[in-house]
This record gives structure tokens, sequence and C-alpha cells, in this order.
């Protein structure tokens, strides 16, 4: 890499930090004493990519290896690219600025559907063919990807040689093993990938066929050779309290997204919320220990500097011993002003004076997530939530001096009526009458309660994977329908895009016939498309119709029980039976309560043995 | 106790900018367990003071804080700990302790001393800066958030010669107004010597560096550091 090149382009993009590096703690080793170099990708900006806890895992993880020197890539913003183009800059890492054909492998993160296009488009900034077939050669780091959406990653078969599928703490070790040996003995690429697909959570899609009927639903998912499992199963961290987690984590020097330093609690969630794919998919329940959580806890802020902690899980309330850690914590970190996050509490399940105390330091806005306006379809997607909880908690932040709440929920959710709306509005109103009843004397203040819908897209491995997605003009009524109901004093409305959910929804419970759409769209130039101001909807409709997709089938049908689904060669745990079965009671409007009252037989134990 | 040290900035962390500079040596004075006086309120914040923002993509050996301690410590155990700790690029060159009832050094620094490289302008640099500080008023566009304003900076100029000479590009060396209101950003020198020369400023590429801050006590330039 022309490194004075480089510096001439960075002095004339913005924010040039996000191509910089050389941020406290990034590691730094000897390109020749390691075996292995490994890119982490995240296919989006750097300040949202490094606010993600999988990098900071996965970076320090792979940096312990003595054999293995693991760095950092982003998606460059449209800016930078311009720049690269115009000078033939290719894309390169932090850590050395060296392009990513000198790397061994290229890890990709799939957090969210809409960064596919962004990962294309990396591939060439680095000059690296997109589809798996053409990069035979070992000229070209093999490509590989974790994350959420490897669950249902076939749109991205075509291009990948391989994903890991659930938590990759362990696996990357026994991948990254038999790598270097493979590199020593110079293996093939097809054969490393024989071996890489004998080990648990290794999923080679080129190992695999897809046959499709005429009516465009599959027929079968074959495999291709004797060797390969004929279903992946996901991998999980039995101990986690034992498993590895990083204390040095790298400190931006810009403001990302999230600022803080972060300590995950527990992984999973027992709540079984019918939309929520991630409480399918990190089953089963798994926590840190107090102690360990205290321990680490001082070894994050003592080498990061940070005066933020944030504890992360799926639902911290659930921790089972929430409020002596909190309390601990906050004891330990008083002196040196360190404040506590806790996102996700559920704060009606604490005393008043707890919360307060909690919150002393910080008094941004509050929210709170009731997800459905009527008890009827709270009880439909089992949000274990009442009207009686949530106007708890309301009254609690506005004694507590809050003023300002935001209430989120989803539009579109299977069996929605209108009436289910008009109780968002209904609720919101509540919201403002009890601010007026709560306050204290000493706030004057008026309220602004922000109610705020996004667009439900159903997910694989939830109740709802068959579930048809709402049409755009739909969800368009039921947003006006909304902004009309929610014309009260001090509330404000707002909502997402839903062209961008109905994409979402295709690319979720997509198959492998969508591969060229996204080289299709990105040809057409689609690139960040979660960013409103990059987003080219027409692009994508003409990359549709270009490839003769035809996106009721995916986004809008609704699935037959006994449908193949894209994804039915990959084993989350989770049984389909037991999916189906709360499909069927959530239709039913009736509820199946919390996990930890009892199994409700998710079929996650039968898969691990043991660990619930 | 009050105590001011003076930190550089190289090349591999140019491009941070103000805040995160500031935040950079917030965390490193935490990770450091620098017991750094807290202001009162209702978002109390560390009371380290920095003197004027280097603007992006400028490497320094001359920015200067201001940091008041709870306890008095050595001055250079501070400087010691806090390198320890600091990222790669930043560093604190020298620290001392100063009188409590100094007024803010942003107050007292008038002037700013920067080298910078450009390529050559004309074939007789000497002579073309010569000429370019005899003009009466030399006016340039500056951008403000109200939108571009016209501004004389002949003032604000107070030395300007070459120090060393490549086969395509020069070093020279200038000393700017840098206080309160009136601050003279080198980058827009080197724009108004440009258009003086009559050459597309885009293709420059200059690199700019600051050397030191100065401040005018008892009839006489000093540094921060010889306060
Ligand atoms: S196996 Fe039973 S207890 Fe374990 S996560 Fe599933 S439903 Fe909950």
């Amino acid at each position: 890499m022309d490194k004075t090149l480089l510096d001439n382009i960075m002095g004339k993009v913005s924010k040039p930090t996000r191509y910089m590096g050389n941020e406290y703690n990034m590691v730094e080793k000897d390109i020749d004493d390691i075996n292995i170099r490994f890119a982490f990708a995240f296919p989006d900006v750097y300040e949202v990519g490094m606010s993600h806890l999988g990098l900071k895992i996965l970076y320090h993880i792979m940096n312990e290896r003595g054999d293995t020197y693991c760095e950092r890539v982003f998606a460059p913003w449209v800016d930078m690219e311009e720049e690269m183009r115009k000078t033939g800059i290719k894309l390169f890492a932090l850590e050395t600025k060296d392009e990513l054909l000198k790397f061994d492998i290229v890890g990709f993160t799939l957090q969210y559907e809409m960064s596919y296009s962004n990962i294309l488009n990396m591939l060439d900034l680095a000059g690296i063919p997109f589809e798996s077939r053409d990069r035979q050669d070992d000229r070209y780091p093999l490509i590989i990807g974790g994350g959420p959406c490897v669950y249902n990653a076939e749109p991205l078969a075509d291009f990948f040689d391989l994903f890991v599928i659930g938590e990759g703490e362990e696996v990357i070790h026994e991948l990254l093993d038999l790598y270097g040996e493979c590199k020593k003995k110079g293996v093939n690429k097809f054969d490393f990938l024989r071996y890489a697909a004998q080990i648990p959570g290794i999923y080679v899609p080129m190992f695999y066929d897809v046959h499709y009927r005429d009516d465009n639903t599959i027929a079968s998912i074959q495999m291709k050779y004797p060797f390969v499992p004929p279903k992946i199963q996901k991998r999980i961290i039995k101990d986690l309290d034992n498993a590895y987690y990083p204390t040095d984590m790298i400190v931006p020097f810009m403001d990302i997204v999230h600022d803080r330093a972060v300590l995950e609690i527990f992984r999973g969630c027992t709540r079984g919320c019918r939309f929520c794919q991630a409480g399918m998919l990190y089953r089963p329940v798994r926590e840190r220990s107090k102690d360990r959580l205290e321990d680490l806890a001082k070894k994050i802020i003592d080498s990061t500097g940070y005066n933020e902690l944030s504890l992360s899980s799926l639902s911290t309330s659930d921790y089972s011993q929430l409020e002596d850690l909190i309390k601990d914590l906050m004891e330990n970190f008083e002196e040196d002003r360190i404040s506590l996050a806790l996102p996700s509490l559920r704060i009606d399940s604490f005393s008043k004076e707890f919360v307060e105390e909690v919150y002393k330091v910080r008094r941004t806005g509050l929210t709170f997530a009731p997800e459905a306006g009527t008890q009827r379809l709270r009880d439909v997607i089992n949000k274990g939530v009442t009207e009686e909880d949530l106007s708890r908690s309301v009254a609690t932040a506005f004694e507590l001096g809050w003023t300002n709440i935001k209430l989120y929920f989803m539009i579109g959710l299977p069996t929605e009526t209108f009436q289910d709306l008009l109780g968002i509005s209904t609720l919101a109103r509540k919201v403002v009458d009890s601010f007026y009843e709560y306050r204290p004397s000493n706030i004057n203040k008026n309220p602004t309660v922000t109610i705020s819908t996004s667009s439900f897209v159903p997910k694989p491995f939830t109740p709802f994977q068959w579930v048809g997605q709402d049409s755009i003009a739909q969800f368009e009524e039921k947003q006006e329908f909304l902004q009309h109901h929610l014309r009260i004093k001090h509330v404000r409305y707002d909502w997402h895009d839903p062209r961008l959910s109905f994409l979402e929804a295709i690319f979720a419970r997509g198959d492998r016939r969508l591969g060229k759409v996204l080289i299709r769209a990105w040809e057409l130039g689609c690139k960040f498309d979660g960013w409103a101001e990059q987003f080219k909807f027409d692009m994508w409709q003409q990359a549709f119709k270009d490839c003769n997709i035809d996106t009721y089938f995916y986004a809008n049908r609704v699935r037959e029980q006994d449908e193949i689904l894209p994804w039915d060669h990959i084993d989350a745990g989770v049984s389909k039976a037991y999916l189906w079965r709360e499909y069927e009671r959530a239709l039913a409007g009736e509820l199946t309560h919390d996990c930890r009252e009892g199994c409700t037989g998710c079929g996650i134990n039968a898969v691990f043995g043991g660990v619930c | 106790m009050r105590i001011i040290a003076k930190f550089s900035i190289d090349d591999r962390v140019k491009y941070i900018s103000h805040l995160d500079t500031m935040r950079a040596i917030h965390r490193g004075m935490a990770r450091a367990n620098i017991p750094i006086e807290f202001s009162g309120g209702f978002n109390p914040h560390p009371k380290i003071a920095f003197a004027f923002a280097l603007p992006v993509g400028t490497t320094s050996t001359g920015e200067y804080m201001d940091i008041e301690v709870k306890h008095p410590m050595d001055p250079s155990a501070l400087k010691e700990r806090v390198n320890s700790v600091l990222p790669k690029g930043i560093q604190i060159l020298a620290a001392r302790e100063i009188d409590e009832a100094l007024p803010s050094l942003t107050s007292m620094i008038e002037r700013a001393e920067y080298r910078v490289n450009i390529p050559y302008l004309t074939d007789d640099m000497d002579d073309f800066f010569q000429k370019f500080l005899n003009q009466k008023n030399i006016i340039i566009d500056k951008k403000t958030k109200k939108g571009i304003r016209k501004m004389d900076i002949r003032e604000m100029i107070f030395s300007l010669e070459v120090i060393k000479k490549w086969e395509s590009r020069i070093e020279f060396k200038t000393q700017l107004m840098c206080a309160g209101q009136s601050n003279l950003n080198p980058e827009l020198l080197v724009r108004a010597m440009a258009e003086f020369a009559n050459i597309d400023y885009a293709q420059h590429l200059p690199k700019f560096h600051r050397d030191e801050m100065y401040i005018y006590r008892n009839n006489r330039w000093i540094t921060p550091l010889e306060l």
C-alpha cells in the first residue's frame, strides 16, 4: 500500500479517523512471526462496527493466538470509496494498512440483511471475485461468515466459502488450527473445505444442492458429498462463565455509536417472544457468575479508561442476581465516577429507590417496548407485558423526574387489526395523563412521549417464520392511520421506512436464487441500504425485475406447514415442531409462559443435553 | 495543584479531531489513575483545559493542556504514568507545575509556530515570500457557520521563512496569530499563497506541523513551560 497516496486521500474525506486505526489497545504484531492473517470484516462504517460486541470478542480471541494476526476492516463511506477507486487504492485493514488480498481469511460478520450489498462492494473494492467458484486458486483469501444472519445465509451461499453457525469462541480455534495445518501442508481449497465441513458448526454451502419445484418452493436440499452432515448444528459455549472474554478492548478515538465498555452478563432468553429471532437463536440461557462479572468489570474499566459500563444481554432484568450485581458495581465505581448503562431494564420489577439509585447519573430518555397496542395482540406475540406493568413503570419514571419517554411498537404483526393500532394511541394518551398525575412538583416542563413503530419482519427460526409480511401499501396505510390518531399533545410519532423492512423480509427468508439479485443491485449502485440517504429502493426493484424474482413469494406469502424452508438443513436447536406449536398458539392467542417457570419444550436441551 | 503539560500528536493519529484528542487524554488519565479534579454541577467533567484545537491532519510537538489534580503530585511522575497508557502517537513531552493564580492558558497564548511543507509555488520561494508579505492586505474567504466571510490576514502573520529545500518541495516556518477569536489556521495561509501565485490549491497537499505556542510576558515571548 502506498502510504503517501493513502495519506493524501485521508486529508480529503469526511471522518478520516474511520480509516486510521492506531487506537489504544489495537493489537500490533510482526507479520513475519505469524502464519495466519485474518481480516475481520464488518460490512458497515467504523463507528457502527466498533460498537459491536462480537467483533471485540473475536478480535481479541484470535489475537491471543501466536500463529494468527486478526485485523479489522469496515465498509468505507461513499466519499472514501470514491477516492479509493479514483486512486486505485484497494480495500485495506486498519492495523497494517495491507490490502485484503494479502490475507489468508476474510471473515464477514452478518448482523443484518441490509448490509449484504456492502459485502459485495467490499469484495469488489478488495479486488476479490464475488463467487466462491471463481476463487479456486490460492491467490484469494478464504471468505467466511458468522453472526445471526448465517442461520439463513442462503442468499449469500454463492459468495461464501463457509459459514460458522452459532457462537464463535470455540469453533474459531478449531477452524484456525485446521487452516494453519493445511496452509503448512499446502492443502488445496477444496480439501480444506472438506476437512472444515467435519467441524461441527461449519457449513460449506457449495457442498449442498438445492432443488426447486415449479411453484418455486424447495423440492429438496441435498448433500453433494457423503462427507458432509445432513444438518449443520449450531455451536454454543456450554460454560459461559469460564469462556474467554476480552478486557483489553480497543478504545476508539472517534465517537462511535456505543462509546462505552460493554460487559455481556448472560446469553439467551427464556421469555419466548414469538417475533424475536435472537430469543430463539441464542438459547439456552447461560449466565456469567456475579464474581466473574465484577472481576471483568474492574479489569475492563482499568484497561480502557471508559467512564461508562454497559451491561449487555437480551433482557437485563432476567439476570438472576441483578440487584446485587448492580449494587456492587455501583459501589466499586462510585469513586471513579463510572456510570452504569442498563439497556433493556424493566424498571417495574424494582423498587423506586433502586431505580433512582441506578439512574442517578444520567437523565436521558427512557424507552419501553410494549411492542403491540392491545393485550390481545401482546398475547399473540407472547410479549408478557401487561398494561399494568407498563403503567407502573411509566409512573415510576415520571415520579423520578423523567420527562422523555419512548414507546416502541411493531406494526404488521400477525392477526393485527386497526383496533390494535388504536390501542397504541390509547396507550400514548394514558402515558401523557400519567405524567401530569405523577410528576414531582418541581418539574414544570411538559412531557415528550415518542411513539416509534417499526414494520414487522418475519424471521427464520421463530414461530412466525411461516407468516406473510404486510405489503408496503398496508404498512403505509397503518402508518397514516397512526399519524392521524397520534395527533395528541406532547406525543411525537416516528416510523421506519417500510420499504426497507420489505427488503429485509425478502432476504431474511430468501434462498440461493437471490444471490443474483444482490449482484444486480450492487451493479445498480446499491450499498449502505440501512442509511436512509443512500437507500435506493427503485434500484432494488429494478434488480428484482431484471432477475425475474417475484418479491411476493419471499416477503408476503404464507408458508405451508410441510414446506421445506431454505434453512431446514441448519439446526438452531429449537425444533420445527416447537415453532409450529408456538405459531398455532399465537393464532389462538394463547400465552406460553417463561420457561424459567418450567420447560416449554423448545428442544434445545435435547440437542445440548442438560444445559437447561 | 495545577500542572501544564506539553504533548505531541504524530503522523499515526493526526486525523483525530480536537474532541477525540480530549477524550483520548481523559481516558489516558483514567487508566493511569491520575486524580484529576472534576467540575461540580449536573454533568461533572474532568478539569483539563486544552489550548487551541489543532487542525485535523496536522501533527504537532507543541500542544498544551492545563490540568487540575486533587492532591499534589510530581509532574514528571504524571508524565511517565500517562505516557505508558496513551495511544501510540500521542505523548506528553514535558509537565510542570504552575501558579494556580495565573489566568487560563488559552487567554495567555497569543501566537503559534508552524512548519509547513509545500511544493514550490514559484522558482524563487524566498523572493515569493517577500512579495507575499509586502502586500498591504491579504484578503481571504473564510468559511464560518454563517457562510463565507472576507478576512484580512496580513496582520496575523508575524514571520515567514524558508528553512529547508528539496528538489520539488520546501519547508517553511511561520508564526501566526493564535488568540481567542483571532486564530489563523496555516491552511488558510497556504490557500492565500496559492491564490497569490495563481496556482490551483487542490494539487498542493501541504503538510502542517505545529511546533510551539507563545505567551507574551514581562516584555518577552515565552513558551507555556517557561511560565
Ligand atoms: S429446552 Fe425448555 S427450558 Fe430450555 S430453553 Fe427450551 S423451553 Fe426453555
